[in-house]
Protein backbone atom coordinates (compact mmCIF):
# COMPACT_ATOMS: atom_id res chain seq x y z
CA UNK A 1 0.00 0.00 0.00
CA UNK A 2 1.28 3.45 -0.72
CA UNK A 3 0.50 6.94 0.44
CA UNK A 4 -1.55 7.62 -2.71
CA UNK A 5 -3.91 4.77 -1.90
CA UNK A 6 -4.16 5.93 1.69
CA UNK A 7 -4.85 9.46 0.49
CA UNK A 8 -7.56 8.22 -1.89
CA UNK A 9 -9.10 6.19 0.91
CA UNK A 10 -9.10 9.21 3.18
CA UNK A 11 -10.97 11.03 0.44
CA UNK A 12 -13.64 8.32 0.57
CA UNK A 13 -14.29 8.71 4.29
CA UNK A 14 -17.79 9.45 5.41
CA UNK A 15 -18.55 13.14 5.60
CA UNK A 16 -19.26 12.91 9.32
CA UNK A 17 -15.55 12.52 10.09
CA UNK A 18 -14.75 15.66 8.11
CA UNK A 19 -17.50 17.55 9.83
CA UNK A 20 -16.27 16.33 13.18
CA UNK A 21 -12.76 17.58 12.47
CA UNK A 22 -14.09 20.84 11.06
CA UNK A 23 -15.92 21.54 14.28
CA UNK A 24 -12.51 22.36 15.71
CA UNK A 25 -12.41 25.37 13.42
CA UNK A 26 -15.68 26.70 14.80
CA UNK A 27 -14.54 26.11 18.37
CA UNK A 28 -11.17 27.57 17.61
CA UNK A 29 -12.64 30.57 15.82
CA UNK A 30 -14.96 31.40 18.67
CA UNK A 31 -12.13 30.92 21.15
CA UNK A 32 -9.86 32.98 18.94
CA UNK A 33 -12.44 35.75 18.65
CA UNK A 34 -12.84 35.79 22.42
CA UNK A 35 -9.10 35.73 22.83
CA UNK A 36 -8.66 38.54 20.30
CA UNK A 37 -11.31 40.61 22.03
CA UNK A 38 -9.61 40.03 25.37
CA UNK A 39 -6.23 40.93 23.90
CA UNK A 40 -7.68 44.04 22.27
CA UNK A 41 -9.30 45.18 25.52
CA UNK A 42 -6.13 44.44 27.49
CA UNK A 43 -4.02 46.32 24.92
CA UNK A 44 -6.42 49.27 24.92
CA UNK A 45 -6.36 49.37 28.70
CA UNK A 46 -2.57 49.13 28.75
CA UNK A 47 -2.28 51.98 26.24
CA UNK A 48 -4.77 54.03 28.23
CA UNK A 49 -2.86 53.46 31.46
CA UNK A 50 0.49 54.14 29.81
CA UNK A 51 -0.78 57.32 28.16
CA UNK A 52 -2.31 58.39 31.43
CA UNK A 53 0.93 57.66 33.24
CA UNK A 54 2.97 59.50 30.62
CA UNK A 55 0.59 62.46 30.66
CA UNK A 56 0.73 62.53 34.43
CA UNK A 57 4.49 62.34 34.39
CA UNK A 58 4.66 65.10 31.82
CA UNK A 59 2.14 67.14 33.75
CA UNK A 60 -0.12 67.37 30.69
CA UNK A 61 -3.37 67.27 32.56
CA UNK A 62 -2.04 68.15 35.90
CA UNK A 63 -4.32 70.98 37.09
CA UNK A 64 -2.91 74.12 38.52
CA UNK A 65 -3.32 74.57 42.26
CA UNK A 66 -4.58 78.09 41.77
CA UNK A 67 -6.38 80.53 43.99
CA UNK A 68 -8.58 82.72 41.77
CA UNK A 69 -8.02 86.31 42.69
CA UNK A 70 -9.20 89.75 41.65
CA UNK A 71 -5.64 90.30 40.44
CA UNK A 72 -4.65 88.03 37.55
CA UNK A 73 -1.01 88.22 38.59
CA UNK A 74 -1.86 86.89 42.04
CA UNK A 75 -3.81 84.04 40.48
CA UNK A 76 -0.82 83.07 38.36
CA UNK A 77 1.54 83.43 41.31
CA UNK A 78 -0.64 81.13 43.40
CA UNK A 79 -0.67 78.61 40.57
CA UNK A 80 3.10 78.62 40.11
CA UNK A 81 3.76 78.47 43.83
CA UNK A 82 1.14 75.77 44.07
CA UNK A 83 3.48 73.63 42.00
CA UNK A 84 5.56 73.38 45.14
CA UNK A 85 2.80 71.33 46.75
CA UNK A 86 3.10 68.64 44.10
CA UNK A 87 5.10 65.61 45.07
CA UNK A 88 7.47 65.85 42.12
CA UNK A 89 8.42 69.50 42.74
CA UNK A 90 11.52 70.09 44.82
CA UNK A 91 11.62 73.86 44.64
CA UNK A 92 9.83 76.70 42.83
CA UNK A 93 10.30 80.45 42.91
CA UNK A 94 8.49 83.12 40.87
CA UNK A 95 10.99 85.46 39.29
CA UNK A 96 8.92 87.85 37.23
CA UNK A 97 5.34 88.33 36.02
CA UNK A 98 3.40 90.79 33.90
CA UNK A 99 0.18 91.09 31.98
CA UNK A 100 1.28 90.84 28.35
CA UNK A 101 -0.94 93.28 26.47
CA UNK A 102 0.33 92.40 23.02
CA UNK A 103 -0.14 88.68 23.62
CA UNK A 104 -3.57 89.38 25.13
CA UNK A 105 -4.59 91.29 21.99
CA UNK A 106 -3.26 88.58 19.74
CA UNK A 107 -5.08 85.79 21.56
CA UNK A 108 -8.31 87.79 21.81
CA UNK A 109 -8.16 88.31 18.03
CA UNK A 110 -7.67 84.61 17.60
CA UNK A 111 -10.55 83.69 19.87
CA UNK A 112 -12.99 86.34 18.62
CA UNK A 113 -15.80 84.80 16.62
CA UNK A 114 -14.24 81.35 16.88
CA UNK A 115 -16.19 78.15 17.46
CA UNK A 116 -14.01 77.65 20.51
CA UNK A 117 -15.20 80.94 22.03
CA UNK A 118 -18.84 80.39 21.00
CA UNK A 119 -18.84 76.98 22.63
CA UNK A 120 -17.86 78.68 25.88
CA UNK A 121 -20.25 81.60 25.54
CA UNK A 122 -17.45 84.13 25.14
CA UNK A 123 -18.63 87.09 23.10
CA UNK A 124 -16.12 89.50 21.55
CA UNK A 125 -17.10 92.11 24.16
CA UNK A 126 -16.64 89.63 26.97
CA UNK A 127 -13.21 88.65 25.70
CA UNK A 128 -12.21 92.29 25.30
CA UNK A 129 -12.95 92.99 28.97
CA UNK A 130 -12.49 89.72 30.79
CA UNK A 131 -9.55 88.00 29.18
CA UNK A 132 -5.85 88.54 29.80
CA UNK A 133 -2.60 86.77 29.12
CA UNK A 134 -0.02 86.77 31.88
CA UNK A 135 3.60 86.10 31.13
CA UNK A 136 5.57 84.59 33.98
CA UNK A 137 9.14 83.59 34.56
CA UNK A 138 9.96 81.25 37.39
CA UNK A 139 12.64 78.92 38.59
CA UNK A 140 11.71 75.34 39.32
CA UNK A 141 13.45 72.11 40.25
CA UNK A 142 11.78 68.73 39.88
CA UNK A 143 12.48 65.31 41.35
CA UNK A 144 13.44 63.45 38.20
CA UNK A 145 12.75 60.11 39.78
CA UNK A 146 9.09 61.16 39.67
CA UNK A 147 8.67 63.30 36.56
CA UNK A 148 10.16 63.87 33.14
CA UNK A 149 9.43 67.60 33.21
CA UNK A 150 12.36 69.90 32.52
CA UNK A 151 13.38 72.23 35.29
CA UNK A 152 15.41 75.41 35.55
CA UNK A 153 14.38 78.91 34.55
CA UNK A 154 11.03 78.65 32.86
CA UNK A 155 8.86 81.07 30.90
CA UNK A 156 5.19 80.48 30.35
CA UNK A 157 2.06 82.29 29.23
CA UNK A 158 -1.14 81.88 31.23
CA UNK A 159 -4.57 82.60 29.77
CA UNK A 160 -7.06 83.87 32.30
CA UNK A 161 -10.77 84.57 32.24
CA UNK A 162 -12.50 86.82 34.74
CA UNK A 163 -15.73 85.77 36.33
CA UNK A 164 -17.99 88.84 35.88
CA UNK A 165 -19.91 88.07 39.06
CA UNK A 166 -17.04 87.54 41.48
CA UNK A 167 -14.48 89.56 39.57
CA UNK A 168 -11.90 86.82 40.12
CA UNK A 169 -9.46 85.69 37.47
CA UNK A 170 -8.97 82.03 36.74
CA UNK A 171 -6.40 80.27 34.56
CA UNK A 172 -8.14 78.46 31.73
CA UNK A 173 -5.14 77.53 29.63
CA UNK A 174 -1.41 77.94 29.33
CA UNK A 175 1.38 77.49 26.87
CA UNK A 176 3.98 74.78 27.27
CA UNK A 177 6.78 75.76 29.66
CA UNK A 178 9.78 77.19 27.89
CA UNK A 179 12.90 76.15 29.78
CA UNK A 180 15.34 77.62 27.30
CA UNK A 181 14.97 80.95 29.07
CA UNK A 182 18.15 82.39 30.54
CA UNK A 183 18.41 83.13 34.28
CA UNK B 1 -25.25 34.29 6.26
CA UNK B 2 -26.30 30.78 7.20
CA UNK B 3 -25.53 27.78 5.01
CA UNK B 4 -29.22 27.30 4.22
CA UNK B 5 -29.42 30.85 2.90
CA UNK B 6 -26.29 30.33 0.81
CA UNK B 7 -27.79 27.16 -0.64
CA UNK B 8 -30.95 29.08 -1.49
CA UNK B 9 -28.81 31.52 -3.47
CA UNK B 10 -27.31 28.56 -5.35
CA UNK B 11 -30.77 27.22 -6.07
CA UNK B 12 -31.88 30.63 -7.35
CA UNK B 13 -28.73 30.68 -9.54
CA UNK B 14 -27.73 33.91 -7.83
CA UNK B 15 -23.99 34.50 -8.25
CA UNK B 16 -23.91 36.11 -4.86
CA UNK B 17 -23.79 32.52 -3.63
CA UNK B 18 -20.14 32.30 -4.66
CA UNK B 19 -19.34 35.58 -2.91
CA UNK B 20 -21.01 34.37 0.25
CA UNK B 21 -19.24 31.03 0.09
CA UNK B 22 -15.95 32.82 -0.35
CA UNK B 23 -16.74 35.18 2.50
CA UNK B 24 -17.65 32.32 4.83
CA UNK B 25 -15.30 29.57 3.78
CA UNK B 26 -12.72 31.14 1.46
CA UNK B 27 -9.96 31.22 4.07
CA UNK B 28 -10.66 27.63 5.12
CA UNK B 29 -10.59 26.40 1.52
CA UNK B 30 -7.45 28.34 0.59
CA UNK B 31 -5.50 27.17 3.60
CA UNK B 32 -6.52 23.57 3.00
CA UNK B 33 -5.51 23.75 -0.64
CA UNK B 34 -2.26 25.55 0.14
CA UNK B 35 -1.19 22.89 2.61
CA UNK B 36 -1.57 20.33 -0.16
CA UNK B 37 -0.28 22.12 -3.25
CA UNK B 38 2.25 24.31 -1.43
CA UNK B 39 1.65 27.23 -3.80
CA UNK B 40 -0.60 30.22 -3.28
CA UNK B 41 -1.33 30.52 -6.99
CA UNK B 42 -2.21 26.85 -7.34
CA UNK B 43 -4.32 27.03 -4.18
CA UNK B 44 -6.22 30.03 -5.53
CA UNK B 45 -6.91 28.21 -8.78
CA UNK B 46 -8.02 25.06 -6.98
CA UNK B 47 -10.40 27.04 -4.79
CA UNK B 48 -11.85 28.88 -7.78
CA UNK B 49 -12.30 25.55 -9.57
CA UNK B 50 -13.99 24.19 -6.44
CA UNK B 51 -16.42 27.11 -6.44
CA UNK B 52 -17.21 26.40 -10.07
CA UNK B 53 -17.67 22.74 -9.21
CA UNK B 54 -20.06 23.64 -6.42
CA UNK B 55 -21.93 26.03 -8.73
CA UNK B 56 -22.41 23.24 -11.27
CA UNK B 57 -23.38 20.63 -8.68
CA UNK B 58 -25.83 22.71 -6.64
CA UNK B 59 -28.62 22.16 -7.59
CA UNK B 60 -29.54 19.35 -7.75
CA UNK B 61 -27.16 18.57 -4.86
CA UNK B 62 -28.08 20.13 -1.52
CA UNK B 63 -24.98 19.37 0.55
CA UNK B 64 -25.22 19.40 4.26
CA UNK B 65 -22.95 20.35 5.86
CA UNK B 66 -21.78 22.80 3.20
CA UNK B 67 -18.22 23.42 4.52
CA UNK B 68 -17.35 19.69 4.60
CA UNK B 69 -18.67 19.38 1.04
CA UNK B 70 -16.59 22.34 -0.12
CA UNK B 71 -13.51 20.99 1.63
CA UNK B 72 -13.94 17.66 -0.11
CA UNK B 73 -14.04 19.33 -3.52
CA UNK B 74 -11.07 21.54 -2.67
CA UNK B 75 -9.11 18.56 -1.36
CA UNK B 76 -9.83 16.43 -4.43
CA UNK B 77 -8.84 19.20 -6.84
CA UNK B 78 -5.76 20.07 -4.81
CA UNK B 79 -4.64 16.43 -4.67
CA UNK B 80 -5.15 16.14 -8.41
CA UNK B 81 -2.81 19.07 -8.89
CA UNK B 82 -0.46 17.71 -6.23
CA UNK B 83 0.00 14.41 -8.06
CA UNK B 84 0.37 16.20 -11.40
CA UNK B 85 3.48 17.85 -10.02
CA UNK B 86 6.69 15.90 -10.01
CA UNK B 87 7.59 14.47 -6.60
CA UNK B 88 10.52 16.87 -6.35
CA UNK B 89 8.23 19.88 -6.74
CA UNK B 90 5.63 18.91 -4.19
CA UNK B 91 6.81 19.79 -0.70
CA UNK B 92 4.48 21.32 1.84
CA UNK B 93 2.68 19.96 4.87
CA UNK B 94 0.80 17.30 2.95
CA UNK B 95 4.01 15.68 1.72
CA UNK B 96 5.36 15.54 5.26
CA UNK B 97 2.11 14.04 6.52
CA UNK B 98 2.14 11.37 3.81
CA UNK B 99 5.75 10.50 4.56
CA UNK B 100 4.75 10.00 8.17
CA UNK B 101 1.83 7.76 7.36
CA UNK B 102 3.72 5.77 4.77
CA UNK B 103 5.87 4.26 7.50
CA UNK B 104 2.74 3.08 9.28
CA UNK B 105 0.99 1.60 6.28
CA UNK B 106 3.81 0.13 4.22
CA UNK B 107 4.66 -3.47 4.92
CA UNK B 108 8.18 -4.52 3.90
CA UNK B 109 7.02 -7.60 2.07
CA UNK B 110 4.08 -6.00 0.32
CA UNK B 111 4.24 -6.71 -3.36
CA UNK B 112 1.13 -4.99 -4.50
CA UNK B 113 -1.84 -3.13 -3.16
CA UNK B 114 -4.35 -5.59 -1.93
CA UNK B 115 -7.27 -3.31 -1.23
CA UNK B 116 -9.22 -0.75 -3.16
CA UNK B 117 -9.46 2.80 -1.90
CA UNK B 118 -13.15 2.41 -1.05
CA UNK B 119 -12.52 -0.81 0.82
CA UNK B 120 -9.65 0.75 2.70
CA UNK B 121 -11.86 3.74 3.51
CA UNK B 122 -14.35 1.44 5.25
CA UNK B 123 -11.48 -0.16 7.21
CA UNK B 124 -10.17 3.27 8.15
CA UNK B 125 -13.64 4.32 9.28
CA UNK B 126 -13.81 1.27 11.53
CA UNK B 127 -10.40 2.15 12.86
CA UNK B 128 -11.41 5.78 13.46
CA UNK B 129 -14.43 4.58 15.40
CA UNK B 130 -12.09 2.86 17.84
CA UNK B 131 -10.37 6.16 18.65
CA UNK B 132 -11.47 8.66 21.26
CA UNK B 133 -13.08 11.74 19.70
CA UNK B 134 -10.10 14.00 20.21
CA UNK B 135 -7.62 11.56 18.71
CA UNK B 136 -9.95 11.01 15.77
CA UNK B 137 -10.09 14.72 15.15
CA UNK B 138 -6.32 15.03 15.46
CA UNK B 139 -5.84 12.19 12.96
CA UNK B 140 -8.23 13.80 10.49
CA UNK B 141 -6.65 17.23 10.92
CA UNK B 142 -3.25 15.78 10.13
CA UNK B 143 -3.99 13.31 7.35
CA UNK B 144 -7.10 14.77 5.75
CA UNK B 145 -6.62 18.50 6.26
CA UNK B 146 -2.79 18.28 6.27
CA UNK B 147 -2.55 20.59 9.26
CA UNK B 148 0.86 20.99 10.82
CA UNK B 149 1.38 19.81 14.39
CA UNK B 150 1.58 23.44 15.41
CA UNK B 151 -1.78 24.19 13.82
CA UNK B 152 -3.33 21.19 15.53
CA UNK B 153 -1.82 22.25 18.82
CA UNK B 154 -3.44 25.65 18.31
CA UNK B 155 -6.80 24.04 17.59
CA UNK B 156 -6.76 21.55 20.43
CA UNK B 157 -4.99 23.51 23.12
CA UNK B 158 -2.40 20.73 23.40
CA UNK B 159 1.30 21.33 23.07
CA UNK B 160 2.98 20.67 19.74
CA UNK B 161 4.98 17.87 21.36
CA UNK B 162 1.84 16.30 22.76
CA UNK B 163 0.19 16.36 19.34
CA UNK B 164 3.26 14.78 17.79
CA UNK B 165 3.31 12.02 20.41
CA UNK B 166 -0.39 11.34 19.99
CA UNK B 167 -0.01 11.10 16.22
CA UNK B 168 2.86 8.65 16.62
CA UNK B 169 0.71 6.46 18.88
CA UNK B 170 -2.28 6.66 16.53
CA UNK B 171 -0.09 5.65 13.59
CA UNK B 172 1.25 2.73 15.61
CA UNK B 173 -2.26 1.68 16.48
CA UNK B 174 -3.30 2.00 12.83
CA UNK B 175 -0.40 -0.18 11.76
CA UNK B 176 -1.39 -2.90 14.24
CA UNK B 177 -5.04 -2.56 13.22
CA UNK B 178 -4.22 -3.03 9.55
CA UNK B 179 -1.83 -5.91 10.21
CA UNK B 180 -4.43 -7.73 12.29
CA UNK B 181 -6.78 -7.51 9.34
CA UNK B 182 -4.03 -8.57 6.96
CA UNK B 183 -4.55 -5.52 4.86
CA UNK B 184 -0.94 -5.67 3.72
CA UNK B 185 -0.86 -9.25 2.55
Amino acid sequence: MNAKLFSDAMGELDCKYIEEALSYNKLHMSKRKSKRAAIFIAAAMAIFVLCGFAAYELGLFDPWFQKPSADPLQTVQSAIEGQGDKEYTVFVRVEEMKVDESETGRVVDRYSGSEFAKARGWTDEYLAEHFVVVWAKYYVEYDHTKTFMDDGYTEQYFYLIQDPETGKWEIIDNTSPNTSASP
Amino acid sequence: MKDEQILELFFRRDQQAIQEVDRQYGALCRSLSYRIVNSHQDAEECVNDAYLGAWNAIPPARPSPLPAYLCQIVRNLSLKRYYQKGAAKRGGTYTVAMEEIEAAIAAPDTVEDTVEAKELARILEDFLDTLPLENRRIFLRRYWFADSCRDIAGLTGLTEKNVSVRLTRIRGKLKRYLMEREVFV
